[in-house]
């Protein structure tokens, strides 16, 4: 009884730890030396308002697919908006030709590729898929 | 239609322009709507919608965007309706980034006065199965806002009031000549007109005035009052203008809009017309019901006011069904003219049931 306490304990400390660990990061081409970005200029970059980081170099955006749980959480953390709410204010923006969506770049792969080999690229990936191909920036 | 859409497209896509360039970096996107709606009058609602089911506001858009450098891009959107119209360019537009935060753009372009008038026919970009007609009409003859699109330049630039840049201050200068209204009646010219607008993420509000020069045909007079059978005011050449305002609050799941629209013509003041709706609707997880008031009203005694009740359901992300119901009431008589029927109602009000489906890709 106590080792299946233990068992089911410890399990759950796993999943709580893995779900702290998992976290949205920005990320840029390695290349990019800007080391972290204000929310509001996310924001901006993300909602097609600006093409150009704050230092004046060109801003790229990328998404994940439609449906990913990792885009989900960067445009509820970074919009506060929900994905029937940002697909809204796509369809005003696109259709009046206000602003141009990201990029679609699939999944984590695709976006880590996409941003590799862009030098004004900005994306956002679960950190678990975080490798040496592209930088982590801070989202302040 | 289809074949249209096709031709067009192709014609686009082989352009020397486009072909000058990768085709793989042309972004396609594109709206639906289908829309069935019918009254209990047999008078029609804009020439649509009578007792009898009507699908005669379905539509579809194309829209091809290009990033030609990383200042300037080119975009354009075809547009059709009905089968014997054709397939039209909606607008399009060349627009190049002046300064991160400003840009020019030259072209066909969309007036952007009312909050919604950029995206009239996309359905997916609002709750309403159609746009309260009081401000939007059905098409530009209709509507207070005479101006749907026009030819020209626009300049826009964004200032953010605050250090965490979340207050927005906008301001947009636009001129140009719009095609001519309905049956070639009337050209709206000289069109000049700025726009200011403040908001976050929460409020939002803005003001555009606009002035312009209606030049009328010759044979309006004469035709649209044989159209009517009521004479109709001659105005030759006039100066007019146009205002509109808009107040728009969205929290989390609930949100308030309001527009209010004044137009006036030069020494007309018939034709003196201010227009408005009050909007609220509160979001319950993909199900946004909501609830309409709005007012038309003319000095030449042409005026009524709406009802609307609806809902609106996310089905997925791309496909949205939506369901209203708008009591109607025509205050105006034959003799001086119905706002938006054909001729008067039998009844005081007029019940309009109206379900859509609208997708985009």
């Amino acid at each position: 009884m106590i080792k299946s306490k233990l068992i089911a304990s410890t399990l759950l400390m796993l999943f709580y730890t893995h779900m702290a660990l998992a976290e949205t990061v920005v990320i840029v081409n390695p290349a990019n030396n800007i080391s972290s970005i204000k929310n509001s200029e996310l924001k901006k970059i993300f909602k097609g308002k600006t093409k150009a980081f704050a230092n004046g170099s060109p801003a790229d955006p990328i998404d994940l697919s439609e449906g990913s749980a990792t885009r989900n959480v960067f445009y509820q953390k970074t919009m506060k908006k929900s994905p029937e709410k940002m697909k809204a204010y796509w369809a005003k923006s696109v259709f009046s030709g206000a602003a141009m969506p990201p990029h679609d770049g699939g999944d984590a792969e695709g976006v880590k590729t996409w941003v590799s080999k862009n030098a004004a690229a900005i994306g956002y990936i679960d950190s678990a898929d975080v490798d040496g191909t592209i930088k982590v920036i801070s989202n302040n | 239609m289809k074949k249209n859409l096709l031709l067009c497209t192709t014609l686009l896509s082989c352009s020397p322009l486009v072909i000058a360039s990768s085709l793989d970096d042309i972004k396609i996107s594109g709206f639906i709507g289908v829309t069935a709606a019918k009254s209990d009058a047999e008078q029609k609602y804009f020439d649509l919608i009578g007792d009898k089911i009507t699908y005669d506001e379905t539509n579809i858009g194309i829209n091809l965007s290009k990033h030609v450098t990383n200042k300037l891009s080119i975009q354009a959107q075809l547009f059709g309706h009905d089968i014997n119209d054709g397939v039209i360019f909606d607008w399009f537009f060349a627009s190049y980034d002046l300064t991160p935060t400003a840009k020019i753009k030259l072209g066909k372009l969309k007036y952007g006065g009312s909050y919604y008038s950029e995206v009239v026919d996309v359905g997916f970009a609002y709750n309403w199965v159609r746009l309260p007609t009081e401000i939007y009409g059905h098409n530009e003859a209709d509507a207070i806002l005479s101006i749907e699109s026009f030819k020209g330049a626009a300049m826009q630039n964004t200032f953010y009031l605050d250090e965490d840049e979340e207050l927005e201050f906008g301001v947009e200068l636009f001129t140009g000549v719009s095609e001519a209204v309905e049956s070639d009646e009337a050209a709206l010219e000289d069109i000049l007109g700025a726009k200011f607008s403040l908001g976050n993420d929460t409020y939002y509000f803005s003001t555009t005035y606009t002035a312009y020069k209606i030049e009328e045909e010759d044979d309006y007079d004469e035709e649209t009052s044989a159209e009517s059978g009521r004479e109709e005011l001659k105005l030759g050449d006039r100066d007019a203008t146009l205002w509109a305002t808009v107040a728009k609050a969205e929290w989390e799941n609930l949100y308030l809009t309001a527009e209010y629209v004044i137009a006036e013509v030069d020494d007309v003041s018939e034709l003196d017309t201010t227009a408005w709706y009050a909007s609220a609707g509160y979001s319950m997880g993909k199900l946004t019901p909501h609830i309409t008031y709005a007012s038309f009203d003319q000095d030449s005694g042409r005026a009524q006011d709406s009802f609307s009740l609806g809902v609106k359901y996310n089905f997925d992300s791309s496909i949205i069904v939506k369901a209203q119901y708008d009591k109607v009431h025509p205050k105006s008589t034959k003799d001086t003219g119905e706002v938006f029927f054909e001729d008067s109602p039998k009844d005081d009000n007029v019940n309009i049931f109206s379900i859509s489906l609208n997708y985009i890709f």
